[in-house]
């Protein structure tokens, strides 16, 4: 079984996977479709299928739980040229024209993502697990790779935004953390890193028992039917997420970076405690975002951008906005009391459907791109060992919720990068 | 045993059981259902509703969303230029002021063959969503300050474009290739003679329900769909089409210091497959022709035709090798055609078609406009099937056809 290729192997994990679906897409929740240790002897952690025979692609998903803070501490780049080596070699191996493969390689997470045509979708499953796990690394790829990261670093230099996103990251951490690093490294690390490094590197990090693989797409019975139902339990034990019965952090913290550069950067983190559901965190995450990009535009901001993301000790909602250094202490005041009035301005039963109706709308849009869905369920099944039924749970949300959760938040932790124009902004 | 035959060997089941882990090829294991036969292109249901738009059902039974695309057949007077592009965004904003509380998705363009509004969201949301569509068809009744400020914007994007090199050779080329077609952006002079009147007039010329399609993709009951438009568009006298010309106007000198340097040609069936092929084909070619200089294939869709233009610019030391270079980007592209070459043409469109319409809105899309080009519900399918048909013999032969041609051809100089 071990000489066995990984994909075939997983082929047939994923067949015995196809236990049972009901005829109509509004699936019953099944049970859990196998002994979950056959699946650690076999190979991957979960697998997720979801059909829409009316697609006209597949997305193929492998999401591997470990990323650029596994690089090495001489080393940082290592996974992000690990993950372009993958990628090539994946892509490569298949026809033109058959698939396009991406890849993102985060702190936390690699990606790699394959959009396939419906008759190309299996070779293209194959070819992403075998680049992954089998076969040798792509020399040819990691020197062209390195040769463009060199390339952005030399056009990049002394460019402040980054120096202000690896001081944010470094608030959430230990300083000197490599959760704080730039996940592509620096000139001087990604110079070093050789071909010995990186698959001593996949070694360690790619391992398929802690892996996820989703299909999402062109697959399936003219029926549309759910293989792997929303709602089911995949077996296995989330590998991302809430380690903790507490956020990661209860103190407020503030630093001001004083650059002179032209406009300003406010980060604000908040660790977000445990018990507070995705679909919820998204919405809350969907309405600050909102409310920080006003309409009509405020003259003075060049935008806000709201993330969740998931650390080794917890998860966290990152705020990053970018303002004219003038206008830095009105949207940091901005930003606190937005947070603070998200759950009054909920209250009202009224406000919040129309709030609710409108990140459905939103949310479900986003998830209609097969790999955004392939990603989404990826993620859902690494955090919780579940696939969300989306729509369901969006409906399920109460407005007195977001109030909680809100009030829950640890933090913030806030980094200004700016200039120090004292009170009054001049 | 092969993947194939193990997706082939379906057994549903109705009941949930466990799954039971085991080599491939076991006969005993429940397998992954077979991929569909049918196309996401090929409609489900073609309706035409007396008075009112023909509508092309594919249908995606259980999807949370659904997508629609109204495309309208719009014809301008030459001095009526850009009126169908400012139809177009008043009436994509209208809808887009009443989605956004909603979160509903709404895009508007001008199409060759007239506007088309793409509308995007939950099935839960459909009545509203036709009401949208209906409101981004319907007449502009924007105050006149509302008019001018679209006017007044497409007609600064129109200096612009006069502004660059680029934009003139392209305009020249356009002109050349299609005399009595002013182009759909408008121009300078043609946008300072629009009033909204004028436009008002274009609407109830063209926005006729009779005329309409309406692709969608969802989960709709017909009875539904039958009812949610029935009122749709202008029903009153339809004015005539102005036959003034084209205004005319004097664009000032280009400021430029390069070379720049057009050709274009037209081939006459807007269903074929071969120009969108030769563009990827020539493109490749002239990435590896000269150092010194650049060019860029285009393929315009027109009414009744495709345009394939290749403009490039130099600057004066090379400016001789780039217009050479262009002159001969056909031959070369014919004389260096392989199967291969050919294969992973067809390939790249066939892929990057398909990735445009992974979505449902990407879905509604590229039906719609391909209904608009062709006339034919399933021009979509149709199109991807004559794309199988593009052979290396029948690229050389294509290409041989517009070496052929005597191209219109245009320049501008530092």
């Amino acid at each position: 079984m071990a000489a066995a290729r990984p994909g075939r192997l997983l082929h047939g994990l994923a067949l015995g996977l196809a236990c049972a679906w009901s005829a109509p897409a509004t699936a019953q929740i099944v049970s859990p479709p196998g002994d979950s240790a056959a699946f650690r002897d076999h190979g991957f952690l979960s697998l997720a299928v979801s059909s829409h025979p009316w697609s006209t692609l597949v997305a193929v998903t492998l999401v591997i739980p470990r990323g650029s803070a596994e690089d090495p501490d001489e080393l940082s780049g290592a996974a992000w040229l690990l993950g372009e080596a993958v990628r090539s070699r994946a892509e490569r191996s298949l026809d033109v024209g058959e698939a396009t493969v991406t890849v993102e390689v985060g702190r936390a997470q690699t990606v790699l993502q394959a959009l396939a045509l419906p008759s190309a979708w299996e070779d293209a499953y194959d070819a992403l697990l075998d680049a992954a796990f089998r076969d040798p690394i792509d020399g040819n790829a990691v020197e062209r790779e390195r040769a463009s990261l060199l390339a952005v670093f030399r056009f990049e230099s002394g460019a402040p935004v980054r120096e202000f996103e690896v001081e944010f990251y470094g608030t959430l951490s230990r300083r000197g953390d490599r959760w704080g690093r730039d996940p592509r490294g620096t000139p001087e690390s990604v110079g070093r890193i050789t071909r010995g490094d990186l698959e001593d590197l996949r070694i360690r990090v790619y391992r398929p028992r802690e892996a996820v693989v989703t299909v999402a797409g062109a697959v399936g019975s003219e029926a549309g039917v759910r293989v792997f139902p929303a709602g089911s339990e995949a077996g296995g034990t989330p590998r991302l997420g809430p380690r903790g019965r507490a956020p990661m952090w209860d103190d407020d913290d503030r630093r001001h970076l004083v650059r002179e550069v032209t406009n300003s950067w406010i980060g604000v983190a908040f660790a977000v405690p445990p018990d507070v559901p995705r679909t919820l965190l998204e919405f809350i995450r969907h309405r600050l975002e909102e409310e920080l990009n006003p309409e009509p535009a405020d003259p003075d901001l060049f935008g806000s951008q709201v993330r969740i993301e998931e650390l080794p000790g917890g998860t966290v909602l990152l705020i990053e906005t970018a303002v004219l250094p003038e206008a830095q202490r009105r949207w940091e005041q901005r930003i606190a009391g937005t947070i603070e009035r998200l759950g009054e301005r909920h209250r009202d039963p009224g406000s919040f459907r129309w709030h609710r109706r409108r990140f459905r709308s939103v949310r479900l849009t986003s998830d209609g791109a097969p790999e955004a869905e392939g990603l989404r369920m990826a993620l859902d099944l690494l955090r919780e060992g579940r696939v969300r039924d989306l729509a369901t749970e969006v409906w399920a949300m109460q407005p007195e919720q977001v109030e909680q959760a809100v009030d829950a938040f640890g933090g913030p932790r806030v980094l200004v990068f700016g200039p120090d124009l004292g009170q009054d902004g001049r | 045993m092969t993947k194939a035959a193990l997706l082939l060997a379906l057994v549903p089941q109705l009941a949930p059981q466990p799954a039971r882990v085991g080599g491939a090829g076991d006969p005993a294991l429940p397998l992954l259902p077979q991929v569909s036969a049918g196309h996401p292109f090929v409609p489900d249901t073609v309706l035409s509703v007396p008075g009112g738009p023909r509508i092309v059902r594919l249908d995606m039974p259980g999807s949370p969303l659904i997508a629609m695309r109204l495309s309208i057949p719009l014809e301008e007077g030459a001095s009526e230029a850009g009126a169908g592009y400012l139809l177009q965004i008043m009436g994509a904003d209208r809808a887009r002021a009443l989605a956004g509380p909603v979160g509903v998705q709404v895009e508007g363009t001008r199409t060759p063959w007239g506007v088309a509004y793409t509308i995007v969201g939950t099935r839960p949301d459909f009545d509203f969503l036709a009401y949208l569509l209906s409101e981004a068809a319907a007449e502009p009744g924007a105050p006149e300050v509302e008019f001018e400020r679209a006017r007044l914007a497409q007609r600064a994007q129109a200096l612009r474009s006069q502004e660059t090199a680029a934009g003139r050779v392209v305009a020249a080329l356009r002109a050349g290739v299609a005399p009595s077609m002013p182009p759909l952006e408008g121009t300078v002079e043609s946008l300072d003679g629009l009033t909204l009147s004028a436009v008002r007039g274009v609407w109830r010329r063209s926005h006729r329900a009779g005329g309409m399609t309406l692709v969608i993709a969802g989960d709709v009951p017909e009875e539904l769909l039958l009812s949610a438009f029935q009122r749709l568009g202008s029903s009153g006298e339809a004015p005539g089409r102005p036959t003034a010309p084209a205004p005319r106007g004097q664009a000032g000198r280009a400021q430029v210091i390069r070379h720049w340097y057009g050709e274009a040609r037209a081939v006459g069936d807007p269903r074929d497959p071969h120009p969108t092929v030769a563009v990827l084909l020539i493109s490749d070619r002239l990435r590896g022709a000269g150092s010194d200089w650049e060019a860029q294939v285009q393929l315009w869709e027109m009414e009744g035709r495709q345009v394939i233009a290749i403009v490039g610019a130099a600057y004066p030391g090379a400016a001789v090798r780039m217009r050479g270079g262009i002159r001969a980007a056909l031959g070369e592209t014919s004389r260096g055609v392989t199967a291969e070459r050919v294969r992973s043409a067809v390939a790249t469109v066939r892929h990057e078609l398909l990735r445009e319409a992974r979505t449902p809105g990407g879905l509604v899309t590229v039906v719609g406009r391909l209904v608009e080009a062709t006339t034919a519900p399933d021009g979509a399918r149709r199109f991807l099937d004559s794309l199988e048909r593009v052979t290396p013999e029948s690229m050389v032969a294509f290409l041989g056809s517009l070496e052929r041609q005597t191209p219109q051809r245009a320049e501008v100089r530092p």
